[in-house]
């Protein structure tokens, strides 16, 4: 389904100096896999998801992914600020290569589902992070996908919206091949993940069994704050 | 170009959101041309002591494409700044960015048609139908400018300052191109036309709609250049695709 072979990414920093953000990454994904992506910040994990997503192409290595890939990596979303959320709707969903006969119709969904109400006519400037939040996860959960990218979950969310949004998801995730979810809460990590990568300073540590990446996280955590002290 | 529902659709938005502050839509963009084709046949009127009418109809055609050609240059070496989020978010390429600053300069053109239909209508009936040269025109003119705007998009990639410098060369770029003179014929201002390809759609279509003649010189040299950009850009496409990573 997903398969990286010794992929690395180099992003430049200035005329001569580069800085290598992923190195030798090497795992492979199938159908079923719900991967949490662990890590410091800095770590790689957004960067990773990138790659996955086809946004940023590897400095070396082989990449195969599927071409049917959602995802929702920044809080930003691509969003047009002086856009509604409608006017963002359309565009995100004509970008992902939605039919026009069905834009109308997923339009609607996303307006009932996100709640904003009156606010989804509203420009994009005066929502709160939570209302961008809601409005990207709808838009990015309308439909399933065969991989589906997640960076930071949804910890904007308020708790309405994050009930509605996880029971939603358990629907969508049952016709999602791959899902990749980069968080540091271990809580919603345990509750939609079933392996974990382990990603420090753009290397691969760990790729396997959930608990092992988080209790090998958790010691180079307690082994940093030691560092520290 | 299959994915042309993308770039048509983000530019006729970025239409929509540009002018949503005022009751008149895209059309205050025509408001730009008529302010610029005020002041500059006033100031050729009053220096050059001719009549304000005369050749006022070729002005608004040569401004119209040179509006075209400086806009399209300028905000293609500002994508990569003002893109950011949306390239950092979807699977988009710079191609389809340079397409939708081309096709959204092209309405802008388009609206600014009809301020050269007016023109033509109110000061000889004659050209009025001859105006249809025009939509073409901005077409060749896309045709042109292509290669070079992806190029110098690709450039903004790695040198973000030359952005900065870019409004400066397109002002330079305006008194060589033969938009407040007609080509003399002989010395640096014939040179100067000969060598510069964004003159040639402007001289083409002023040449037809004040005229009625058609050089097919000058058309051969628009498609000779045409043919350059589209190799340029298939030049300038090779490896763009690692651009993203120097935002």
């Amino acid at each position: 389904m997903i398969v990286l072979n010794q992929v690395s990414l180099t992003r430049p920093l200035g005329r001569v100096s580069t800085i290598r953000v992923l190195n030798d990454v090497t795992f492979e994904l199938s159908k079923g896999d719900r991967i949490a992506l662990i890590g410091s910040n800095g770590s790689g994990k957004t960067t990773l998801l990138r790659l996955l997503a086809g946004i940023f192409p590897p400095s070396s290595g082989t990449l195969y992914t599927p071409g049917d890939i959602e995802s929702i990596l920044d809080s930003g979303f691509g969003l047009d600020l002086w856009l509604s959320g409608l006017e963002n709707a359309r565009t995100r969903l004509t970008i992902s290569g939605v039919r026009r006969d069905q834009i109308s119709s997923s339009i609607s969904w996303i307006r009932d589902f996100s709640g904003l109400g009156e606010a989804f006519e509203r420009p994009v400037r005066t929502y709160s992070s939570g209302m961008l939040a809601r409005l990207a996860f709808s838009i990015t959960c309308l439909r399933s996908h065969q991989v589906l990218l997640i960076d930071e979950g949804f910890g904007t969310l308020d708790a309405e919206f994050q009930a509605r949004a996880r029971r939603h998801l358990d629907v969508i995730l049952h016709q999602t091949a791959v899902l990749v979810l980069a968080s540091h809460n271990v809580e919603m990590l345990r509750e939609y993940c079933n392996k974990g990568i382990l990603l420090i300073a753009g290397r691969v540590l760990y790729f396997g069994e959930l608990d092992a990446a988080l209790e090998q996280y958790s010691v180079l955590v307690k082994q940093s704050a030691v560092d520290l002290s | 170009m299959a994915e042309y529902r993308i770039w048509t659709h983000l530019a006729r938005r970025d239409l929509r959101v540009r002018y949503a502050q005022n009751r008149f839509g895209p059309w205050l963009s025509t408001l730009a041309l008529v302010a610029l084709l005020t002041g500059t046949s006033i100031a050729v009127s009053v220096l050059g002591g001719v009549g304000i009418r005369v050749g006022l109809s070729q002005l608004a055609v040569s401004l119209t494409i040179w509006l075209f050609f400086s806009a399209v240059l300028i905000e293609s070496a500002e994508i990569p700044e003002s893109e950011r989020s949306l390239m950092l978010n979807t699977r988009l390429s710079l191609l389809h960015f340079v397409l939708r600053v081309i096709w959204r300069n092209i309405l802008i053109g388009l609206h600014n048609w009809s301020i050269v239909i007016a023109l033509c209508i109110a000061l000889d009936h004659r050209t009025g139908f001859r105006t249809l040269l025009l939509p073409i025109a901005l077409m060749i003119s896309s045709g042109i400018v292509i290669g070079p705007a992806f190029a110098l998009a690709r450039l903004c990639f790695r040198q973000r300052e030359i952005s900065k410098f870019v409004p400066a060369v397109v002002q330079i770029a305006f008194f060589v191109t033969p938009i407040l003179w007609a080509d003399p014929g002989t010395g640096l201002g014939n040179v100067s036309v000969n060598l510069n390809p964004l003159a040639w759609p402007i001289l083409v279509a002023r040449d037809f709609i004040s005229n009625g003649q058609l050089s097919a010189f000058l058309l051969a040299s628009c498609i000779a250049a045409t043919g350059v950009s589209l190799l340029v850009l298939w030049a300038a496409m090779n490896g763009s695709e690692k651009d993203k990573l120097w935002i």
